[in-house]
Protein backbone atom coordinates (compact mmCIF):
# COMPACT_ATOMS: atom_id res chain seq x y z
CA UNK A 1 0.00 0.00 0.00
CA UNK A 2 1.20 3.51 -0.78
CA UNK A 3 1.28 6.41 1.92
CA UNK A 4 -2.07 7.64 0.63
CA UNK A 5 -3.64 4.57 0.87
CA UNK A 6 -2.58 3.91 4.04
CA UNK A 7 -3.81 7.60 5.41
CA UNK A 8 -7.11 7.12 3.94
CA UNK A 9 -7.85 3.70 5.48
CA UNK A 10 -6.66 5.34 9.01
CA UNK A 11 -9.29 7.94 8.23
CA UNK A 12 -12.35 5.83 7.19
CA UNK A 13 -11.21 3.60 10.76
CA UNK A 14 -11.23 6.50 12.10
CA UNK A 15 -14.65 8.15 11.11
CA UNK A 16 -16.08 4.17 11.96
CA UNK A 17 -15.12 4.51 15.02
CA UNK A 18 -15.96 8.38 15.89
CA UNK A 19 -20.18 6.77 14.41
CA UNK A 20 -19.46 3.61 16.86
CA UNK A 21 -19.32 5.89 20.08
CA UNK A 22 -21.83 8.22 18.85
CA UNK A 23 -24.27 5.75 18.51
CA UNK A 24 -23.26 4.11 21.76
CA UNK A 25 -23.87 7.59 23.37
CA UNK A 26 -27.22 8.04 21.64
CA UNK A 27 -28.46 4.36 23.28
CA UNK A 28 -26.79 4.99 26.66
CA UNK A 29 -29.04 8.48 26.58
CA UNK A 30 -32.05 6.97 25.55
CA UNK A 31 -31.61 4.24 28.00
CA UNK A 32 -30.79 6.53 31.07
CA UNK A 33 -33.45 8.87 30.48
CA UNK A 34 -36.07 6.60 29.38
CA UNK A 35 -39.12 8.20 30.43
CA UNK A 36 -41.24 5.13 30.30
CA UNK A 37 -42.44 4.20 33.88
CA UNK A 38 -42.52 -0.15 35.21
CA UNK A 39 -46.29 -0.48 36.83
CA UNK A 40 -46.32 -1.50 40.38
CA UNK A 41 -47.22 -4.81 41.17
CA UNK A 42 -47.74 -6.44 44.31
CA UNK A 43 -46.88 -10.40 45.05
CA UNK A 44 -47.26 -11.78 48.70
CA UNK A 45 -46.76 -15.85 49.99
CA UNK A 46 -48.62 -16.98 53.34
CA UNK A 47 -47.44 -20.34 54.90
CA UNK A 48 -49.20 -22.80 55.73
CA UNK A 49 -52.35 -22.21 54.02
CA UNK A 50 -53.89 -23.54 56.78
CA UNK A 51 -54.09 -24.25 60.23
CA UNK A 52 -56.28 -26.84 62.23
CA UNK A 53 -56.48 -26.41 65.51
CA UNK A 54 -58.06 -28.73 68.24
CA UNK A 55 -58.07 -27.60 71.74
CA UNK A 56 -59.93 -28.37 75.03
CA UNK A 57 -60.48 -25.59 77.61
CA UNK A 58 -58.84 -24.06 79.25
CA UNK A 59 -55.83 -23.32 76.67
CA UNK A 60 -53.81 -21.12 75.52
CA UNK A 61 -52.90 -21.95 71.66
CA UNK A 62 -49.94 -20.75 69.68
CA UNK A 63 -48.87 -21.07 65.97
CA UNK A 64 -46.19 -19.83 63.59
CA UNK A 65 -47.46 -18.26 60.26
CA UNK A 66 -44.76 -17.04 57.99
CA UNK A 67 -45.86 -13.97 55.48
CA UNK A 68 -43.79 -12.84 52.74
CA UNK A 69 -43.50 -10.37 50.30
CA UNK A 70 -42.10 -11.25 46.46
CA UNK A 71 -42.36 -8.14 45.11
CA UNK A 72 -40.14 -5.61 44.97
CA UNK A 73 -41.31 -2.68 46.54
CA UNK A 74 -42.25 -1.97 50.33
CA UNK A 75 -46.00 -3.31 50.95
CA UNK A 76 -48.05 -2.51 54.19
CA UNK A 77 -50.38 -4.96 54.96
CA UNK A 78 -53.74 -4.96 57.13
CA UNK A 79 -54.68 -7.97 58.99
CA UNK A 80 -58.22 -9.23 58.86
CA UNK A 81 -60.25 -11.87 59.85
CA UNK A 82 -63.18 -13.27 58.62
CA UNK A 83 -65.62 -15.87 59.21
CA UNK A 84 -66.32 -18.16 56.86
CA UNK A 85 -68.43 -21.26 55.90
CA UNK A 86 -68.06 -24.17 53.65
CA UNK A 87 -69.06 -22.66 49.47
CA UNK A 88 -72.11 -24.60 47.77
CA UNK A 89 -69.88 -25.78 45.33
CA UNK A 90 -68.84 -28.84 47.90
CA UNK A 91 -65.19 -28.70 46.96
CA UNK A 92 -63.27 -26.83 49.88
CA UNK A 93 -63.78 -23.46 48.56
CA UNK A 94 -64.57 -20.83 51.51
CA UNK A 95 -67.93 -18.72 52.02
CA UNK A 96 -67.41 -15.98 54.28
CA UNK A 97 -70.05 -14.75 56.31
CA UNK A 98 -71.84 -11.69 55.63
CA UNK A 99 -70.26 -8.35 56.98
CA UNK A 100 -73.52 -7.34 58.22
CA UNK A 101 -73.53 -9.74 61.16
CA UNK A 102 -71.92 -8.87 64.61
CA UNK A 103 -69.03 -11.60 64.38
CA UNK A 104 -67.89 -10.35 68.46
CA UNK A 105 -71.54 -11.19 69.65
CA UNK A 106 -71.80 -14.54 67.80
CA UNK A 107 -68.47 -15.78 68.08
CA UNK A 108 -67.25 -14.20 71.32
CA UNK A 109 -63.82 -16.05 71.05
CA UNK A 110 -62.85 -14.45 68.02
CA UNK A 111 -62.27 -11.09 70.05
CA UNK A 112 -59.19 -13.74 71.74
CA UNK A 113 -57.80 -14.25 68.96
CA UNK A 114 -54.70 -12.27 67.86
CA UNK A 115 -51.41 -12.31 66.15
CA UNK A 116 -47.91 -11.50 67.27
CA UNK A 117 -44.31 -9.99 65.63
CA UNK A 118 -42.15 -11.22 68.03
CA UNK A 119 -44.06 -10.34 71.62
CA UNK A 120 -46.22 -7.52 70.69
CA UNK A 121 -50.29 -7.87 69.15
CA UNK A 122 -50.43 -6.44 65.94
CA UNK A 123 -53.11 -5.70 63.13
CA UNK A 124 -50.74 -4.64 60.39
CA UNK A 125 -47.73 -4.93 59.12
CA UNK A 126 -44.56 -3.87 56.72
CA UNK A 127 -42.81 -5.80 54.57
CA UNK A 128 -39.82 -4.29 52.51
CA UNK A 129 -38.98 -5.78 49.53
CA UNK A 130 -38.34 -9.92 49.52
CA UNK A 131 -38.80 -9.94 53.49
CA UNK A 132 -40.17 -12.14 55.30
CA UNK A 133 -41.71 -12.10 58.81
CA UNK A 134 -42.86 -15.07 61.38
CA UNK A 135 -45.73 -14.56 63.11
CA UNK A 136 -47.49 -16.22 66.18
CA UNK A 137 -51.09 -16.41 65.93
CA UNK A 138 -52.18 -17.06 69.77
CA UNK A 139 -55.76 -18.03 70.85
CA UNK A 140 -56.92 -17.93 74.01
CA UNK A 141 -59.70 -20.53 75.33
CA UNK A 142 -60.86 -19.63 78.63
CA UNK A 143 -62.25 -22.52 80.93
CA UNK A 144 -65.99 -21.40 80.01
CA UNK A 145 -65.42 -21.08 76.52
CA UNK A 146 -68.72 -21.98 74.55
CA UNK A 147 -67.74 -25.40 72.74
CA UNK A 148 -67.77 -25.85 69.13
CA UNK A 149 -66.05 -25.38 65.45
CA UNK A 150 -65.15 -21.90 64.08
CA UNK A 151 -63.50 -21.11 60.58
CA UNK A 152 -62.25 -17.79 59.87
CA UNK A 153 -59.47 -16.59 57.76
CA UNK A 154 -56.58 -14.43 58.43
CA UNK A 155 -56.35 -11.85 55.36
CA UNK A 156 -53.39 -9.95 54.91
CA UNK A 157 -54.24 -7.04 52.80
CA UNK A 158 -52.58 -4.84 50.85
CA UNK A 159 -52.63 -0.92 51.26
CA UNK A 160 -52.74 1.02 47.97
CA UNK A 161 -52.24 4.65 47.88
CA UNK A 162 -55.21 6.77 46.94
CA UNK A 163 -55.59 6.44 43.08
CA UNK A 164 -55.43 10.14 41.36
CA UNK A 165 -56.71 10.16 37.64
CA UNK A 166 -58.83 8.13 35.88
CA UNK A 167 -57.10 5.58 37.81
CA UNK A 168 -58.24 1.79 39.50
CA UNK A 169 -56.68 0.94 42.11
CA UNK A 170 -55.63 -2.46 43.37
CA UNK A 171 -55.33 -4.01 46.68
CA UNK A 172 -53.82 -7.64 46.94
CA UNK A 173 -54.67 -10.04 49.78
CA UNK A 174 -53.78 -13.47 50.48
CA UNK A 175 -55.35 -15.34 53.04
CA UNK A 176 -54.68 -18.41 55.67
CA UNK A 177 -57.68 -20.66 57.13
CA UNK A 178 -57.94 -21.80 60.63
CA UNK A 179 -60.45 -25.02 61.38
CA UNK A 180 -60.63 -24.78 65.37
CA UNK A 181 -62.13 -27.62 67.37
CA UNK A 182 -62.96 -26.38 70.81
CA UNK A 183 -64.37 -28.99 73.10
CA UNK A 184 -63.92 -32.95 73.41
CA UNK A 185 -63.73 -34.92 70.90
CA UNK A 186 -67.07 -36.24 70.13
CA UNK A 187 -68.66 -38.98 68.40
CA UNK A 188 -67.75 -38.18 65.07
CA UNK A 189 -70.90 -38.81 62.79
CA UNK A 190 -70.75 -38.77 58.65
CA UNK A 191 -72.51 -40.50 55.81
CA UNK A 192 -71.96 -41.37 52.67
CA UNK A 193 -74.26 -39.02 50.78
CA UNK A 194 -73.14 -40.27 46.90
CA UNK A 195 -70.78 -42.48 45.71
CA UNK A 196 -71.42 -43.09 41.52
CA UNK A 197 -70.11 -44.05 38.29
CA UNK A 198 -71.07 -43.56 34.62
CA UNK A 199 -72.97 -46.98 34.46
CA UNK A 200 -71.15 -47.39 30.95
CA UNK A 201 -68.01 -46.81 29.38
CA UNK A 202 -65.72 -47.57 26.34
CA UNK A 203 -62.78 -47.21 28.01
CA UNK A 204 -61.05 -45.39 31.04
CA UNK A 205 -60.55 -43.30 33.11
CA UNK A 206 -63.18 -44.07 34.92
CA UNK A 207 -64.60 -41.13 36.88
CA UNK A 208 -65.62 -41.43 40.31
CA UNK A 209 -68.15 -39.49 42.82
CA UNK A 210 -67.42 -39.31 46.21
CA UNK A 211 -69.37 -37.34 48.75
CA UNK A 212 -69.31 -37.77 52.10
CA UNK A 213 -71.39 -35.41 54.66
CA UNK A 214 -69.96 -34.68 58.08
CA UNK A 215 -72.91 -34.50 60.26
CA UNK A 216 -71.34 -34.46 63.34
CA UNK A 217 -70.61 -31.04 65.25
CA UNK A 218 -66.70 -30.58 64.73
CA UNK A 219 -64.51 -30.49 61.13
CA UNK A 220 -63.67 -34.23 60.12
CA UNK A 221 -60.58 -35.87 57.89
CA UNK A 222 -61.75 -39.01 56.63
CA UNK A 223 -59.31 -41.09 54.95
CA UNK A 224 -60.51 -43.61 52.07
CA UNK A 225 -59.65 -45.62 49.13
CA UNK A 226 -61.37 -47.52 45.97
CA UNK A 227 -61.16 -51.02 45.24
CA UNK A 228 -61.81 -52.01 42.06
CA UNK A 229 -62.38 -55.86 41.09
CA UNK A 230 -63.57 -57.19 37.89
CA UNK A 231 -66.07 -59.55 36.81
CA UNK A 232 -63.84 -63.13 38.55
CA UNK A 233 -63.84 -60.77 41.49
CA UNK A 234 -60.01 -60.04 41.03
CA UNK A 235 -58.91 -57.01 42.45
CA UNK A 236 -57.42 -55.07 39.97
CA UNK A 237 -57.17 -51.62 40.68
CA UNK A 238 -57.02 -49.14 43.93
CA UNK A 239 -57.75 -45.44 44.03
CA UNK A 240 -56.61 -43.75 46.90
CA UNK A 241 -58.94 -40.39 48.53
CA UNK A 242 -57.56 -37.47 49.24
CA UNK A 243 -57.78 -36.68 52.55
CA UNK A 244 -60.17 -33.21 52.95
CA UNK A 245 -61.38 -31.46 55.86
CA UNK A 246 -65.22 -31.59 55.97
CA UNK A 247 -66.65 -28.75 58.20
CA UNK A 248 -69.22 -29.84 60.82
CA UNK A 249 -72.42 -30.50 59.25
CA UNK A 250 -71.37 -29.77 55.58
CA UNK A 251 -70.88 -32.15 52.56
CA UNK A 252 -67.66 -31.91 50.38
CA UNK A 253 -66.80 -33.96 46.97
CA UNK A 254 -63.64 -35.51 47.54
CA UNK A 255 -60.71 -36.28 44.66
CA UNK A 256 -58.17 -39.00 44.47
CA UNK A 257 -54.80 -38.20 45.95
CA UNK A 258 -52.98 -38.02 42.40
CA UNK A 259 -55.55 -35.61 40.30
CA UNK A 260 -55.32 -32.86 43.55
CA UNK A 261 -51.75 -33.39 43.41
CA UNK A 262 -50.48 -33.26 40.26
CA UNK A 263 -50.81 -30.47 37.35
CA UNK A 264 -52.81 -31.78 34.97
CA UNK A 265 -53.16 -31.41 31.21
CA UNK A 266 -56.06 -28.88 30.11
CA UNK A 267 -56.99 -27.23 27.46
CA UNK A 268 -55.14 -24.66 26.61
CA UNK A 269 -55.91 -21.00 25.30
CA UNK A 270 -59.95 -21.74 26.14
CA UNK A 271 -62.70 -19.90 28.18
CA UNK A 272 -64.62 -23.58 28.53
CA UNK A 273 -64.15 -24.12 31.82
CA UNK A 274 -62.41 -28.03 32.48
CA UNK A 275 -64.43 -30.90 33.77
CA UNK A 276 -61.25 -31.79 35.35
CA UNK A 277 -61.43 -28.49 37.90
CA UNK A 278 -64.14 -30.51 39.75
CA UNK A 279 -62.92 -32.91 42.64
CA UNK A 280 -62.79 -36.45 41.22
CA UNK A 281 -61.71 -39.89 42.03
CA UNK A 282 -60.06 -40.68 38.92
CA UNK A 283 -59.42 -45.00 38.10
CA UNK A 284 -56.45 -44.20 35.04
CA UNK A 285 -57.09 -48.10 33.82
CA UNK A 286 -57.68 -47.04 30.26
CA UNK A 287 -58.14 -50.84 28.66
CA UNK A 288 -61.97 -51.95 30.27
CA UNK A 289 -64.10 -54.86 29.40
CA UNK A 290 -67.05 -56.55 31.20
CA UNK A 291 -68.49 -55.81 34.38
CA UNK A 292 -67.19 -54.25 37.44
CA UNK A 293 -67.83 -53.29 41.32
CA UNK A 294 -65.99 -50.52 43.04
CA UNK A 295 -66.02 -50.82 46.28
CA UNK A 296 -65.91 -47.72 48.18
CA UNK A 297 -64.16 -47.70 52.16
CA UNK A 298 -64.07 -44.63 54.20
CA UNK A 299 -62.60 -44.13 58.02
CA UNK A 300 -64.46 -41.46 59.52
CA UNK A 301 -61.61 -40.74 61.63
CA UNK A 302 -58.11 -43.34 62.98
CA UNK A 303 -60.61 -44.30 65.47
CA UNK A 304 -63.75 -45.02 63.27
CA UNK A 305 -66.62 -45.84 62.70
CA UNK A 306 -65.98 -47.11 58.77
CA UNK A 307 -68.15 -46.57 56.10
CA UNK A 308 -68.71 -48.49 53.10
CA UNK A 309 -70.36 -48.99 49.89
CA UNK A 310 -70.60 -50.92 46.07
CA UNK A 311 -71.15 -49.87 42.60
CA UNK A 312 -71.20 -51.47 39.39
CA UNK A 313 -70.60 -50.27 35.81
CA UNK A 314 -69.76 -52.13 32.74
CA UNK A 315 -67.53 -51.10 30.26
CA UNK A 316 -67.64 -52.53 26.57
CA UNK A 317 -65.21 -50.96 23.59
CA UNK A 318 -67.74 -50.89 21.36
CA UNK A 319 -66.10 -49.01 18.62
CA UNK A 320 -62.83 -51.11 18.78
CA UNK A 321 -64.86 -54.52 19.21
CA UNK A 322 -66.72 -53.14 15.78
CA UNK A 323 -63.67 -51.90 14.31
CA UNK A 324 -61.89 -55.10 14.63
CA UNK A 325 -64.95 -57.16 13.57
CA UNK A 326 -64.83 -55.29 9.78
CA UNK A 327 -61.02 -55.63 9.82
CA UNK A 328 -61.38 -59.45 9.85
CA UNK A 329 -64.68 -59.38 7.65
CA UNK A 330 -62.81 -57.47 4.99
CA UNK A 331 -59.77 -60.19 5.20
CA UNK A 332 -62.42 -62.85 4.83
CA UNK A 333 -64.09 -61.22 1.79
CA UNK A 334 -60.58 -60.41 0.12
CA UNK A 335 -59.48 -64.69 1.24
CA UNK A 336 -62.62 -66.11 -0.78
CA UNK A 337 -62.00 -63.66 -3.58
CA UNK A 338 -58.87 -64.97 -4.17
CA UNK A 339 -59.70 -68.97 -3.53
CA UNK A 340 -62.60 -68.26 -6.04
CA UNK A 341 -59.85 -67.43 -8.46
CA UNK A 342 -57.17 -69.75 -8.04
CA UNK A 343 -60.32 -72.15 -8.59
CA UNK A 344 -61.28 -70.88 -12.09
CA UNK A 345 -58.67 -69.31 -13.60
CA UNK B 1 -58.31 -8.06 65.65
CA UNK B 2 -61.79 -8.96 64.36
CA UNK B 3 -63.97 -9.08 61.17
CA UNK B 4 -63.48 -6.10 59.15
CA UNK B 5 -61.57 -3.81 60.92
CA UNK B 6 -59.11 -5.16 63.41
CA UNK B 7 -59.33 -3.13 67.09
CA UNK B 8 -58.05 -4.60 70.09
CA UNK B 9 -55.97 -3.54 73.04
CA UNK B 10 -52.07 -4.27 72.51
CA UNK B 11 -50.90 -7.36 74.12
CA UNK B 12 -47.43 -8.73 75.47
CA UNK B 13 -46.56 -12.32 75.99
CA UNK B 14 -43.73 -14.88 75.38
CA UNK B 15 -44.41 -17.85 73.71
CA UNK B 16 -42.84 -21.37 74.23
CA UNK B 17 -43.28 -23.73 70.92
CA UNK B 18 -43.97 -27.25 70.97
CA UNK B 19 -43.12 -28.70 67.97
CA UNK B 20 -43.78 -32.47 68.03
CA UNK B 21 -43.36 -33.11 64.26
CA UNK B 22 -43.32 -31.28 60.84
CA UNK B 23 -46.16 -29.45 60.76
CA UNK B 24 -47.36 -30.56 64.08
CA UNK B 25 -47.52 -28.34 67.20
CA UNK B 26 -48.87 -29.14 70.69
CA UNK B 27 -49.08 -27.55 74.19
CA UNK B 28 -51.14 -27.91 77.15
CA UNK B 29 -54.60 -28.98 76.02
CA UNK B 30 -54.30 -28.41 72.48
CA UNK B 31 -52.80 -29.39 69.23
CA UNK B 32 -52.03 -27.61 66.15
CA UNK B 33 -51.76 -29.63 62.60
CA UNK B 34 -49.86 -26.48 59.74
CA UNK B 35 -50.84 -27.36 56.60
CA UNK B 36 -51.74 -30.35 54.13
CA UNK B 37 -48.83 -32.76 55.03
CA UNK B 38 -49.45 -34.63 51.88
CA UNK B 39 -48.75 -31.32 49.60
CA UNK B 40 -45.24 -29.68 49.23
CA UNK B 41 -45.41 -28.13 53.22
CA UNK B 42 -42.86 -26.05 52.47
CA UNK B 43 -44.44 -23.73 49.74
CA UNK B 44 -45.92 -20.67 50.96
CA UNK B 45 -49.01 -20.17 49.02
CA UNK B 46 -48.46 -17.13 46.81
CA UNK B 47 -50.35 -14.11 45.19
CA UNK B 48 -49.60 -11.30 42.71
CA UNK B 49 -51.35 -8.48 41.04
CA UNK B 50 -49.07 -7.55 37.88
CA UNK B 51 -49.85 -3.59 37.94
CA UNK B 52 -52.06 -2.45 40.74
CA UNK B 53 -52.68 0.99 39.01
CA UNK B 54 -54.80 0.97 36.22
CA UNK B 55 -54.68 4.71 34.46
CA UNK B 56 -57.53 5.06 31.53
CA UNK B 57 -56.24 7.89 30.75
CA UNK B 58 -58.41 10.72 29.16
CA UNK B 59 -62.03 9.12 28.91
CA UNK B 60 -64.09 10.99 26.01
CA UNK B 61 -67.45 9.84 25.16
CA UNK B 62 -68.43 6.95 23.25
CA UNK B 63 -64.84 5.77 22.79
CA UNK B 64 -64.79 2.51 25.05
CA UNK B 65 -61.25 2.47 27.04
CA UNK B 66 -60.11 -1.47 28.21
CA UNK B 67 -56.92 -1.50 30.23
CA UNK B 68 -55.48 -5.15 32.01
CA UNK B 69 -53.81 -6.56 34.49
CA UNK B 70 -52.76 -10.33 34.99
CA UNK B 71 -53.27 -12.49 38.39
CA UNK B 72 -51.13 -15.27 39.38
CA UNK B 73 -51.80 -17.53 41.74
CA UNK B 74 -49.06 -20.63 43.38
CA UNK B 75 -50.55 -23.06 45.29
CA UNK B 76 -48.51 -26.20 45.39
CA UNK B 77 -49.37 -26.15 49.09
CA UNK B 78 -52.96 -26.31 49.02
CA UNK B 79 -55.05 -28.02 46.88
CA UNK B 80 -57.19 -25.23 45.17
CA UNK B 81 -58.00 -22.09 45.77
CA UNK B 82 -60.36 -19.03 44.94
CA UNK B 83 -59.67 -15.51 43.92
CA UNK B 84 -62.78 -13.21 45.04
CA UNK B 85 -63.10 -9.40 44.13
CA UNK B 86 -64.97 -6.10 45.20
CA UNK B 87 -64.57 -2.54 44.39
CA UNK B 88 -64.89 -0.07 47.17
CA UNK B 89 -67.57 2.08 45.37
CA UNK B 90 -67.73 2.69 41.75
CA UNK B 91 -65.79 5.14 39.93
CA UNK B 92 -66.24 8.17 41.18
CA UNK B 93 -64.48 12.03 41.99
CA UNK B 94 -63.68 11.80 45.57
CA UNK B 95 -64.60 16.09 45.64
CA UNK B 96 -68.05 15.49 44.56
CA UNK B 97 -69.05 12.03 44.26
CA UNK B 98 -70.23 12.24 40.87
CA UNK B 99 -70.05 8.69 39.41
CA UNK B 100 -69.22 6.65 36.48
CA UNK B 101 -72.50 4.02 37.30
CA UNK B 102 -71.61 0.22 36.96
CA UNK B 103 -72.52 -0.88 33.66
CA UNK B 104 -75.81 -3.28 33.09
CA UNK B 105 -74.23 -4.19 29.58
CA UNK B 106 -75.79 -4.10 26.38
CA UNK B 107 -79.38 -5.34 27.39
CA UNK B 108 -79.04 -4.13 31.20
CA UNK B 109 -78.76 -7.79 32.20
CA UNK B 110 -75.36 -7.97 33.78
CA UNK B 111 -74.73 -6.97 37.55
CA UNK B 112 -72.17 -8.45 40.12
CA UNK B 113 -73.00 -11.75 39.64
CA UNK B 114 -74.49 -12.45 36.11
CA UNK B 115 -72.69 -11.48 32.74
CA UNK B 116 -73.78 -10.09 29.68
CA UNK B 117 -72.79 -8.57 26.43
CA UNK B 118 -71.39 -5.76 26.13
CA UNK B 119 -70.01 -4.56 22.68
CA UNK B 120 -72.40 -1.35 21.81
CA UNK B 121 -70.18 2.00 22.02
CA UNK B 122 -73.62 3.72 23.37
CA UNK B 123 -73.69 1.63 26.40
CA UNK B 124 -71.88 2.96 29.10
CA UNK B 125 -70.65 2.30 32.69
CA UNK B 126 -67.29 0.60 34.26
CA UNK B 127 -67.37 -3.22 34.31
CA UNK B 128 -64.79 -6.12 33.48
CA UNK B 129 -63.99 -9.70 32.57
CA UNK B 130 -61.70 -12.42 33.19
CA UNK B 131 -59.72 -14.39 30.29
CA UNK B 132 -57.22 -17.28 30.22
CA UNK B 133 -53.70 -16.69 29.34
CA UNK B 134 -52.35 -20.25 28.80
CA UNK B 135 -54.76 -22.95 30.98
CA UNK B 136 -58.13 -21.39 31.68
CA UNK B 137 -58.90 -21.07 35.50
CA UNK B 138 -61.59 -17.95 35.08
CA UNK B 139 -65.22 -18.69 36.40
CA UNK B 140 -67.67 -19.95 33.63
CA UNK B 141 -69.38 -16.89 33.33
CA UNK B 142 -66.82 -15.10 30.60
CA UNK B 143 -67.20 -17.67 28.19
CA UNK B 144 -68.00 -15.52 25.48
CA UNK B 145 -65.58 -13.54 24.79
CA UNK B 146 -67.88 -10.14 24.79
CA UNK B 147 -69.29 -11.05 28.49
CA UNK B 148 -68.34 -8.53 30.96
CA UNK B 149 -69.54 -7.73 34.93
CA UNK B 150 -69.98 -5.46 37.34
CA UNK B 151 -67.84 -5.50 40.40
CA UNK B 152 -69.44 -6.23 44.09
CA UNK B 153 -69.82 -2.73 45.36
CA UNK B 154 -68.52 -3.02 48.71
CA UNK B 155 -70.44 0.28 49.22
CA UNK B 156 -73.61 -1.21 48.56
CA UNK B 157 -72.99 -4.35 50.88
CA UNK B 158 -72.89 -6.44 47.63
CA UNK B 159 -71.03 -10.05 48.24
CA UNK B 160 -67.20 -10.29 46.95
CA UNK B 161 -67.47 -12.73 43.73
CA UNK B 162 -65.44 -15.36 42.72
CA UNK B 163 -63.13 -14.75 39.83
CA UNK B 164 -60.57 -17.24 39.22
CA UNK B 165 -60.88 -20.88 40.86
CA UNK B 166 -58.83 -24.14 40.79
CA UNK B 167 -59.23 -27.43 42.63
CA UNK B 168 -55.49 -28.29 41.77
CA UNK B 169 -52.46 -27.78 43.10
CA UNK B 170 -49.93 -25.60 40.68
CA UNK B 171 -47.59 -22.93 40.48
CA UNK B 172 -48.14 -19.80 38.20
CA UNK B 173 -51.38 -20.11 37.19
CA UNK B 174 -52.64 -16.71 35.74
CA UNK B 175 -55.80 -14.58 34.36
CA UNK B 176 -55.76 -11.71 32.51
CA UNK B 177 -58.53 -9.31 33.82
CA UNK B 178 -59.58 -6.67 31.60
CA UNK B 179 -61.26 -3.44 32.91
CA UNK B 180 -63.74 -1.36 30.65
CA UNK B 181 -65.15 1.81 31.16
CA UNK B 182 -67.58 3.84 28.70
CA UNK B 183 -68.54 7.41 29.25
CA UNK B 184 -71.64 9.34 27.66
CA UNK B 185 -71.44 12.96 26.56
CA UNK B 186 -73.22 14.27 29.50
CA UNK B 187 -70.67 12.53 32.03
CA UNK B 188 -69.07 15.65 34.34
CA UNK B 189 -65.71 16.12 33.93
CA UNK B 190 -63.45 15.46 36.56
CA UNK B 191 -61.20 12.70 37.75
CA UNK B 192 -62.87 9.13 38.53
CA UNK B 193 -61.24 6.51 40.51
CA UNK B 194 -61.80 3.47 42.91
CA UNK B 195 -59.97 0.66 44.54
CA UNK B 196 -60.51 -3.35 43.39
CA UNK B 197 -59.48 -5.90 46.19
CA UNK B 198 -58.62 -8.96 45.10
CA UNK B 199 -58.23 -11.64 47.69
CA UNK B 200 -56.51 -15.02 47.37
CA UNK B 201 -58.05 -17.97 49.52
CA UNK B 202 -56.75 -21.77 49.83
CA UNK B 203 -59.37 -24.58 49.76
CA UNK B 204 -59.44 -26.29 53.54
Amino acid sequence: MTNKQINKFTVGVKLIGYWIIGLLVVLVVLVVFSTEAEASSVSLSVNPPILQITAKPPAKITAPIKIKNLGEETVELQILLKPFTAAKSEDGKVQYLPQTRSFDEEFPILSKIRLFEENTSIDSLTLAPEQEKELTLYIEVDKSESLGDYYFSLVFLSQSNPPEGNVSGSSAGISTNVLLSIGPKGQPAAEISKFSAPKYLQEGPVPFTVKITNTGKQFLTPKGYIIIKNMFGQRIGKVDLMPVNILAETTRQIPDEQTATEKLKRSTISNQPSDINKPTALWREKFLLGLYTANLTMGVTEEGPVLNKKIYFFAFPAYGIILVIAVLLGLFVIYKKIKRKLKNP
Amino acid sequence: MSAGKPTGAQYSVSFTAGQTGAGLYSGSNYKVKSGFQYIYPFIGFAFSISSIEINFGTLSATNPVTRTNTLTVSNQSAGGYMVTAFENHPLLVPATGTKIPDTTCDGGSCSESLAAAWTNPLTYGFGYRCDAITTNYCVSDFTNGTYYKQFADDSNSETAQTIMDSSVSGKNQQAEITYKVNISATQPAGQYSNVITYIATPTF
